[in-house]
């Protein structure tokens, strides 16, 4: 690659002014941050919205304590409506029993584990109370008390906010992007450029900052999460919901360019 | 080859500004077409650049009625035709060289081809030292250039010209026409639309007038 084809690849992928270019990838970089914050959220919706979650407490007050606490899992392990039990961090507990308890031994403190089942299962809580408790006494599941109405109200709305705001100035800055680009359009066609190519060369030059938007956006969160405290976003649970939003925002903004310059295209004879 | 047949150029669905047009334009030929401002000539300038769609009748290009072809027989056809506009026609956000490579980009040209192609043309034209320049840095007759750059670099097979001669210098009428006549022996087919009171160096093979909303052979 030299100098010259650079050049005859700007003009044709990137007909436009740089700070247009620059706008939409700052606008996806926004919007991502967005996303990105809502991730735990979006994750609940996918993946975990009609699962049944129980609390599992475990207390260390028997020398056995270990094995017991081993016999318990393999209990529940034959279960199958179980899909995993997963251990909160101590310090997550600690935190939250520090707003309503003054002073804590740690010692005292139970072991807690997240115990998950499939979608619309329940546990007999009487009867794998009972197990438990033959185990090891004090062991005890509880039901997990979340107010789930008004945390999905609040975040559905926050979230169809976001989006409607986001298609919206995606709307209105793709409009006035292919309309600065109207005569551009109108002397390539008259040069003999088919729509497809055209279609193909100026959506290429904008995806190329939408990614660099997007990416930047998940890149930058990262490495902050990362240096600055524990990953709570870019966790392995949250993988595949941050890879389907980040297919989504590029589709959409593809698509909508798309739509736009074809629209154009479509009124020049 | 042109053919245009029981063409009328229309201001409004009221107003015709010429009727009945019928004429047949070979290849290879050298035509003027004149006519007062406000004649219709610039609506026939642009019906035959495929710029403006034609009301009624029909126009052959190149063998092909325009009225019937798909949007991809269309941008074909386009890439046969290039048009020099009266005025400022050039893309203000690029460059003059972008501007003059703007069509073989367009109809993917090689690296090489376009080189050799701006080489060739911004000697001949005198036009080298404005490649980098903006548009908008350009006078008048710089960007007259540009435009005819840009319209000959294709080596196109039909040429339309409107009132490109208007306050051109002698001289560069003269380098022009010289250029125009090369064309014409490659065998591109150049119209000109003219004034009344143009001056003209070159020697046409027809010339047509707009007169009382007709064209008339001369």
């Amino acid at each position: 690659m030299n100098y010259k084809f650079i050049k005859y690849l700007g003009i044709k992928c990137f007909p436009s002014n740089l700070l247009d270019y620059l706008g939409h990838c700052i606008f996806n970089f926004f919007f991502s941050l967005v996303i990105i914050i809502n991730i735990p959220f979006l994750n609940n919706i996918l993946f975990h919205e009609h699962k049944t979650s129980y609390i599992l407490l475990v207390p260390k007050i028997s020398n056995n304590f270990e094995e017991k606490k081993d016999l318990i899992f393999s209990g529940l392990s034959l279960n199958t409506n179980i899909i995993s039990v997963r251990e909160v961090e101590k310090k997550i507990i600690l935190e939250k029993l520090k707003k309503k308890i003054e002073l804590i031994d740690e010692d005292l403190v139970p072991e807690v584990f997240e115990v998950t089942l499939k979608k619309n299962k329940k546990l007999d809580l009487e009867k794998e109370n009972k197990k438990v408790d033959e185990v090891l006494q004090g062991a005890q599941i509880l039901d997990k008390k979340i107010d789930y109405h008004k945390y999905n109200s609040d975040n559905y709305f926050l979230l169809g906010f976001s989006v409607f705001l986001f298609l919206s100035i995606l709307v209105v800055l793709q409009i006035d992007f292919v309309k600065k680009l109207k005569v551009f359009l109108e002397k390539s066609r008259n040069f003999g450029a088919k729509d497809r190519d055209l279609l193909y060369n100026i959506s290429l030059g904008y995806l190329l900052f939408q990614f660099l938007g997007i990416f930047s956006a998940y890149f930058s969160f990262n490495f902050f999460e990362s240096n600055f405290k524990k990953p709570s976003i870019f966790t392995v649970e949250n993988y595949e919901t941050i890879i389907i939003f980040i297919f989504l925002q590029n589709m959409i903004c593809y698509l909508n360019l798309i739509f736009t310059l074809r629209y154009t295209l479509r009124r020049i004879f | 080859m042109i053919r245009l047949e029981n063409i009328f150029i229309k201001l409004n669905e009221n107003k015709t500004l010429i009727s009945n047009i019928n004429i047949f334009i070979p290849s290879g030929s050298l035509i003027s077409i004149e006519g007062k401002a406000g004649s219709g000539k610039t609506k026939l300038f642009k019906i035959l650049g495929l710029k403006d769609k034609v009301d009624t009748g029909n126009l052959y290009i190149l063998g092909k009625n325009v009225n019937k072809l798909s949007r991809t027989e269309l941008s074909a056809l386009h890439s046969e035709i290039s048009l020099v506009f009266e005025d400022n026609d050039l893309i203000d956000n690029l460059s003059v060289e972008a501007n003059i490579i703007l069509p073989l980009i367009m109809t993917n040209k090689s690296k090489d081809e376009i080189e050799i192609a701006v080489n060739e043309l911004v000697s001949w034209l005198n036009i080298n030292q404005i490649l980098e320049k903006n548009i908008l840095h350009l006078s008048n007759y710089e960007k007259k250039m540009v435009q005819f750059a840009r319209a000959i670099i294709t080596r196109p097979r039909i040429l339309l010209l409107d009132n490109f001669f208007n306050g051109l210098d002698r001289e560069y009428e003269k380098k022009i026409s010289y250029l125009l006549l090369a064309l014409k022996k490659i065998g591109t087919t150049i119209i000109s639309f003219r004034s009344i009171n143009n001056s003209a160096i070159l020697s046409y093979n027809e010339s047509y007038k707009i007169e009382n909303f007709n064209l008339v052979r001369q």
